[in-house]
């Protein structure tokens, strides 16, 4: 069978597959809960495998895979640490947040303090965020399919309605279950490479071997030689740590777990499994560079793997790593499209305009802003941005600047108020953006990620204004 | 680079700075979960 023959068998099996597992989640999807947390209800390995496919997107695959390729260790401290750190202040969220009965987190922004205007200011970072992101996860999944069904990019992408808008559809009840397979095809594919890759280099010590004779030891450098500067690395890290900390689609997976017990848990193991997937893309990553001494330019990073992996393995291993690439586009997609539809509908529409909307329509709504949100996402994705990795960190950065202290401060400290909440989110996107736009016009500041300051900023303005009105009105939180 | 100790092909300052880091945060999770149970049973017990 020929290499196009076998991909396409491989990817109309995935294809069945995923249809019948997001079949089920329709059936059980009868209300607003059901459709935004799932009740309620899901169990360990369910809330396990959604949290861990869902965290694993197109960036970890591709993006962390071809900056390993080219930079070696050092994009481990700026991604994947920073990732795992931010999971475990994920921990303090679980051990409170499912004292409030919530279908989103500006939900509770709302119950918390008392304001609904703050609800949909927070819904609405919620549905900008993950439009500009799901761009992400369709590159990815457009780079992949374009390679393994030997089609045009902008063919490939429009793909991606026929897996991400079905599996949302459903609600999470199809998202968590498809997360379930897509986990599955994840760990094999990169179970199966890196196997693959140590047996051909002759194990991780040829490959560090090989490694150091064709960089001087900058792969295996903390900080590719002085090619990142500590602060970057540690700034970089940190916009994704805080944006992991403080982002709604792996709180609502704390909120959608069955107890608290099972959302702790979920986070504990989901960070372990997350760490060990990591490392099999270091060893791909690694390895790949170990075989060829001139590396793929800074800009094709992206596309490293899906090229590496067509290039030097048989169509049957592969296919496999193709549709896990596929597959972790997918997981992170359906999810965040869910979330924002829920979003706009549940904190902006219904929340300031139509209190009252039945159940049915709220779903029908949500289906028909997955279908907006998908499209727009889609046209986006036609001139896509270059590097994954950086440009998936700015957005990240505006959940730390405007989520976190409002949520961290408003579990643990009695005294935040809203006045606090509502300054705090204001003056980090005001940092944040001017940050950005200095550094984007003049280069200011290019080695310091403006998270830094604009979530030091943030934190200061919750705590003064918190502070102060606290005492001028007698809050009661 | 071949002066220094090497564990794998690996430099040990690498294995300390980045292995380090990511053992620790691969395992946090874990470590503030217990703690904070440990904590929520100290306050429980009193």
């Amino acid at each position: 069978m020929n290499r196009v023959m076998v991909y396409m068998l491989y990817f109309a099996i995935y294809t069945v597959l995923l249809l019948m597992m997001g079949k089920n989640g329709f059936k059980k999807t009868n209300t607003i809960k059901d459709f935004c947390v799932a009740g309620n209800s899901l169990g360990l390995f369910i809330s396990v495998s959604t949290f861990t496919a869902t965290l694993f997107s197109a960036v970890s695959m591709q993006s962390v895979t071809g900056s390993v390729y080219l930079y070696g260790y050092s994009p481990l401290l700026y991604s994947v640490v920073g990732w795992l750190l931010g999971c475990s202040l994920l921990i303090f969220v679980a051990n409170r947040i499912k004292n409030y009965d919530i279908a989103t987190i500006p939900e509770y922004f709302k119950i918390r303090y008392h304001s609904s205007g703050y609800q949909a200011f927070t819904g609405s970072i919620i549905v900008l965020c993950y439009i500009l992101y799901i761009v992400i996860q369709i590159k990815g999944f457009g780079i992949v399919v374009s390679e393994l069904l030997d089609i045009n990019y902008n063919v490939a992408i429009l793909l991606i309605y026929l897996f991400v808008v079905y599996t949302s559809f459903g609600g999470l009840f199809s998202v968590s279950k498809t997360d379930a397979l897509n986990l599955i095809m994840i760990c094999l594919g990169i179970c199966i490479i890196a196997a693959a890759v140590l047996l051909d280099y002759g194990g991780i010590t040829a490959i560090h071997e090989k490694a150091v004779a064709i960089s001087e030891g900058a792969l295996l450098d903390a900080t590719s030689n002085g090619y990142f500067s500590p602060l970057m690395i540690i700034t970089t890290g940190m916009a994704w740590g805080l944006g992991t900390a403080a982002n709604p689609q792996y709180i609502i997976r704390i909120s959608s777990a069955k107890n608290k017990k099972t959302a702790i848990q979920m986070v504990c193991l989901a960070t372990i499994i997350l760490s060990i997937m990591y490392l099999g893309l270091l060893v791909v990553g690694l390895g790949a560079r170990a075989q060829e001494s001139s590396p793929v330019p800074a800009t094709a990073i992206d596309e490293m793997l899906s090229y590496f992996v067509h290039n030097n393995f048989g169509a049957y291993i592969s296919g496999i790593m193709f549709i896990s690439i596929i597959a972790a586009s997918i997981s992170t997609a359906n999810s965040q499209l869910l979330l924002l539809a829920g979003s706009f509908n549940y904190d902006v529409y219904r929340n300031l305009f139509k209190k009252d909307i039945s159940h049915d329509k709220f779903l029908n709504m949500n289906r028909l802003v997955i279908f907006i949100a998908g499209t727009i996402s889609l046209i986006l994705a036609v001139n896509p941005v270059e590097t994954l990795l950086i440009y998936g960190s700015y957005i990240w950065s505006i959940f730390s600047v405007t989520y976190l202290c409002p949520l961290y401060g408003g579990l643990y400290w009695k005294k935040a108020t809203k006045e606090g909440a509502i300054y705090s989110s204001i003056a980090g996107m005001a940092v944040l953006l001017t940050l950005y736009l200095a550094d984007h016009f003049y280069g200011f500041g290019e080695n310091i990620h403006p998270v830094l300051p604009a979530t030091v900023v943030s934190a200061a303005v919750f705590y003064a204004v918190s502070r102060r009105t606290y005492q001028e009105e007698g809050y009661e939180a | 680079m071949t002066e220094q100790m090497m564990f794998l092909g690996l430099p040990a300052k690498t294995w300390i700075i980045v292995g380090g880091l990511y053992f620790l945060a691969a395992f946090l999770p874990t470590i503030i979960a217990f703690a904070l149970s440990r904590t929520e049973k100290g306050e429980g017990d009193e």
